[in-house]
């Protein structure tokens, strides 16, 4: 066992790992067709929700996988069992994701009912064709249909969509973005396709069986999307993360900022003053693990002062408001270190640098890692 | 008592590359019962495992048979390694000095070749008795009658006397150890004279320390002699002195005139022993034997520690690396973006590929090689005559003459490829200078040409225009003034002095725009566009730049995944530290090498 750190962490995330089917791009921590272990998962879970400090929390996040893959029994027991225990701050953001294959008025009606005032729906594409290619089960008129639903029973609502498919027009993307704006939504993710390792496009892509888009292509599809979404009034708060002023998401902020955040759930990560801790990541190992009375603690990691440091670089280098000088300050990364590559990269146009702020600049942005890496200690 | 000189018998065996030398050598050793065919490894004289994995023999070594002659006397057959590539000319005439004949091997399928040739002149050179075999005769494309005859026609060689042989399968192995007590002759040589041995090789052991090779001409050696070496003028004493059978086998009694063996004093450095230098006793001391010539290299490289290897691990490797092999040089260099490396000079191409694989493998190095070059000679504008050994060393100013390095090149081909060789010595610089017969089907070229033409590829070149056929040898002809200039290579404005190099004005733009267009693809794209550039002082005569980078993005990063995103990063700042820094680009090693490659194209 591993005794927690002392914090008053505000955030918490919850994961369940279910799905009805695994996605080829999806490098989450998921897993298909495991009905029979519901009841049980869900036990588990809020077991360990039970041994959490009860809050306040400003925010709560139940992530997947799917959670209303959970039949509405399963989901009634769960989020009343995550009520019973944890208190909300009076302001509180509770997210909740969802997709559109497994989206239904009952399933939305409970969310609202037990406090979630946030869903977030994996729309990923306007296109059948581009949705078949991503292995989704949902076509475009669920997404629709969905996207109605939930804004009827939450006041929040966004939607996460992936950009920069093998193939993908000018006009297709211009379809997408006019999608975000049709349903009027408050947010929106809006990802790059990547290629992540342990995936299925992963090895197709290993075997040559997948193109993906060459740079000058995939720069111009994400300038186009920038600026559509700015047209619609949605600013680039994050990286992928675009939002009208006010809607931002706070959970994610908070990741962002390097709050602390509990967490709860197979695979869930957890950071407490500087210890993180990543659960069992199968959901079977996790129920047994908390059954006999374990954390199920499958990595447990005391982030060093370079390692803070580091994270400090490259979360807030992803936000519009740029790094927290004064926190990295404070972690002891002084500016003589990096002040005088702050300047170069200034003078090139990729960040905007007046001494008190760091940010990105739009042309920096699309090239943020190679930035974050010049300006990162090491 | 000394050994009778009427029973010593010193040979080698000289032959083209792959004429089968090792195996026959194996073959002699087996028949005189010397090792049994338990100890028997393959190709025993090969005891590095380069030369083993290579097929060819890198350093000269010895070995006494006791034989037993038709005539009932017993033998000591004295057998010296010799060296199989062009690189190692000079090591092969060590060894041909001390002996008193040579088997001349040649292929019965391939015939003469350029090498044979080479060798067999070498041999004349030295006054040794040739004794002709003709090898594989069992292979199906074996024509020995006409191989034969081409040995007379080109070497002047009787073919009667030629003993038809296959080492692999045992044939004539007993006709080639009579002929070789029946021809060569007895040394000469007096054991009551003052010491006058030949050293022929040495090397160095880590058990052992250095172990030196050598023949003796006059005199004797012993366990306990205080000895001079009179090149380096230092002095020893012999610790253990003894035959090669092949093991070290001490001799109490020590060697005398005629004999060939090795000795163990308490050497420090290999390049106080030379090949070539004459071993003499401090207190009765004989006079210096003919012929020391001190090696050159003629091919030079930068050397500079990468990745995780240092500096002083790379200084370390090196001076080991010359204890074991006196040829290869360096001095240390400062490389620009490279940081601190070593100049180091080769005999040649193979020479400069067999010792830097040495240091990888023997010491497990990290290592970047710059482009190779020849020497220099420049008249400055002072009119001072200086050798150069590296572009870095053309005075900013330019100079009045410079002069490169010439060989005399002889290529072996059949007659049928004349044209496309001589077209591939035309665009090569060669100047013709004769063309000799070697009976209706082959023939020999002359030519004089650049060395900086002939040692980087030129054999490669040779084989692709000759189906395989063509063999070359050379030998340096001096030093001649040629219209050459400097290309310095500009990596967004700064130049970089490991990717200068020399060349003939007549292909600098050409080869310019290949080394960029090479760089264009080594270097990773930049968060600003790169520009490169070949230059001859300030005229630029080739650009290519290489595209600012325009995406590269980690789409996500939540709470679940911060560390890994994280590692990503410090993997990516990482692969950035692997690289040189040039002004503000970072080049991989591998650009390094553009220009070698430039040189293909």
């Amino acid at each position: 066992m591993t005794i927690p750190p002392a914090s008053n962490a505000r955030h918490l995330y919850l994961h369940i790992p279910y799905c009805a089917a695994k996605c080829p791009y999806c490098d989450f921590n998921s897993i298909a067709g495991r009905e029979d272990e519901f009841e049980s998962y869900v036990d588990a879970l809020l077991e360990e929700v039970g041994r959490l400090p009860v809050g306040p929390y400003e925010t709560v996040f139940i992530g997947g996988g799917t959670p209303t893959i959970l039949g509405p029994q399963a989901l009634e027991r769960l989020l009343a069992g995550i009520r019973d225990h944890i208190h909300l701050a009076a302001n509180y953001e509770w997210t909740c994701e969802a997709n559109p294959g497994s989206s239904d008025a009952e399933r939305f009606a409970l969310l609202a009912e037990h406090g979630v005032n946030r869903i977030s729906l994996g729309v990923q594409a306007v296109q059948d064709h581009h949705l078949r290619f991503l292995g989704r089960v949902h076509d475009l008129d669920q997404a629709r249909g969905a996207l109605a639903l939930a804004k009827q029973a939450v006041p929040r609502v966004s939607a996460d969509l992936i950009i920069g498919l093998p193939g993908q027009t000018r006009s297709e993307l211009a379809a997408t973005i006019a999608f975000i704006g049709e349903h009027e939504l408050e947010h929106a993710s809006v990802y790059h396709l990547a290629i992540e390792a342990g995936t299925e496009f992963h090895a197709r892509y290993q075997r040559g069986e997948l193109q993906v888009l060459d740079q000058d292509t995939s720069r111009d599809l994400l300038e186009q999307a920038w600026s559509g979404l700015a047209a619609l009034g949605l600013e680039q708060y994050e990286t992928s993360n675009f939002a009208r002023p006010g809607a931002e998401c706070r959970h994610n902020l908070a990741y962002w900022r390097q709050r602390d955040y509990q967490a709860a759930g197979c695979g869930a990560v957890s950071t407490l003053a500087g210890q993180r801790m990543t659960r069992e990541k199968h959901p079977g190992r996790y129920i047994a693990a908390i059954q006999a009375g374990g954390d199920a603690a499958w990595q447990v990691e005391a982030l060093t002062q370079v390692e803070l440091i580091e994270e400090c670089w490259m979360l807030g280098l992803r936000l519009a408001d740029g790094v927290d000088l004064a926190a990295l300050q404070a972690l002891g990364d002084a500016s003589e270190r990096w002040h005088e590559t702050a300047v170069v990269l200034a003078r090139q146009g990729l960040i905007q640098y007046d001494g008190s702020r760091l940010a990105l600049s739009p042309e920096g942005r699309a090239v943020q890692d190679a930035v974050t890496v010049a300006l990162m200690p090491g | 008592m000394p050994y009778p000189l009427e029973k010593i018998r010193n040979f080698c065996i000289i032959a083209h590359i792959d004429h089968g030398k090792s195996t026959l050598a194996d073959r002699l050793l087996q028949a005189t019962g010397t090792v049994t065919d338990r100890e028997m490894q393959d190709q025993l004289l090969d005891d590095m495992d380069l030369e083993r994995e290579r097929g060819i023999t890198i350093k000269a070594r010895a070995v006494s048979l006791r034989y037993k002659h038709s005539d009932g006397e017993i033998y000591q057959l004295n057998l010296i390694d010799t060296p199989g590539h062009v690189d190692f000319t000079y090591e092969v005439q060590r060894s041909l000095q001390a002996c008193e004949g040579a088997l001349l091997l040649v292929d019965a399928a391939q015939g003469v070749e350029a090498q044979t040739m080479a060798n067999f002149l070498l041999a004349i050179d030295q006054n040794l008795e040739i004794v002709p075999v003709l090898n594989k005769i069992d292979l199906p494309a074996a024509m020995p009658d006409k191989v034969a005859a081409e040995v007379e026609e080109s070497l002047g060689l009787s073919g009667e006397s030629c003993i038809r042989a296959s080492a692999k399968m045992g044939i004539g192995i007993s006709d080639i150890l009579g002929a070789i007590v029946d021809s060569v002759p007895a040394p000469k040589g007096n054991a009551d004279e003052p010491l006058q041995a030949l050293i022929f090789d040495a090397v160095y052991d880590d058990y052992r320390g250095i172990i030196v090779y050598f023949r003796v001409i006059n005199g004797a050696i012993k366990r306990g002699d205080s000895i001079r070496l009179l090149r380096s003028q230092r002095s020893y004493e012999v610790t253990e002195v003894g035959r090669l059978t092949p093991k070290m086998n001490a001799e109490k009694a020590g060697l005398a005139a005629g004999e060939v063996g090795y000795f163990i004093a308490a050497i420090k450095n290999l390049s106080d022993v030379k090949v070539g230098d004459t071993i003499t006793l401090d207190k009765n001391r004989g006079t210096p034997l003919p012929g020391f010539r001190e090696l050159k290299p003629m091919v030079f490289a930068g050397l500079y520690p990468s990745g995780e290897t240092t500096f002083d691990e790379l200084r370390e490797a090196v001076e080991k690396l010359q204890i074991n092999d006196a040829s290869f040089t360096f001095e240390p260099e400062s490389g620009g973006a490279l940081g601190h490396g070593f100049r180091c000079g080769y005999l040649g191409m193979l020479h400069l590929e067999i010792c830097q694989e040495r240091l990888e493998r023997e010491f497990d190095l990290d290592l970047v090689t710059t482009a190779p070059n020849v020497p220099y000679q420049i008249t400055t504008r002072g009119g001072e005559d200086v050798m150069i050994t590296t572009p870095a060393e053309v005075p900013p100013e330019g100079f009045d003459q410079i002069r490169e390095p010439v060989v005399e090149l002889n290529v072996m081909i059949p007659s049928a490829f004349v044209g496309p060789v001589m077209q591939l010595a035309t665009e090569r610089r060669g100047e013709f200078k004769h063309q000799d017969y070697l009976g209706p089907e082959r023939c020999v070229l002359t030519y004089h040409m650049p060395m900086a033409e002939v040692v980087y590829d030129l054999f490669d070149k040779l084989k692709s225009a000759t189906s395989g056929y063509g063999t070359m040898d050379y030998d340096l002809n001096g030093f001649r003034e040629s219209d050459l200039v400097k290309v310095d290579i500009l990596v967004h404005h700064n130049p970089c002095e490991a990717l200068a190099f020399i060349c003939h004005r007549s292909v600098a733009e050409r080869r310019g725009r290949a080394i960029v267009k090479n760089l264009r693809e080594e270097i990773p794209r930049h968060l600003f566009e790169v520009a490169l550039q070949a230059a001859i002082g300030a005229k630029v005569i080739a650009r290519e730049s290489v595209k600012a980078m325009r995406k590269d993005v980690t789409a996500k990063c939540y709470g679940g995944d911060v560390s890994r995103k994280r590692k990503l990063l410090e993997k990516q700042k990482k692969g950035k530290k692997r690289m040189k820094m040039i002004g503000s680009v970072e080049v991989p090693q591998a650009a390094f090498m553009a220009v070698l490659k430039a040189n293909d194209e």
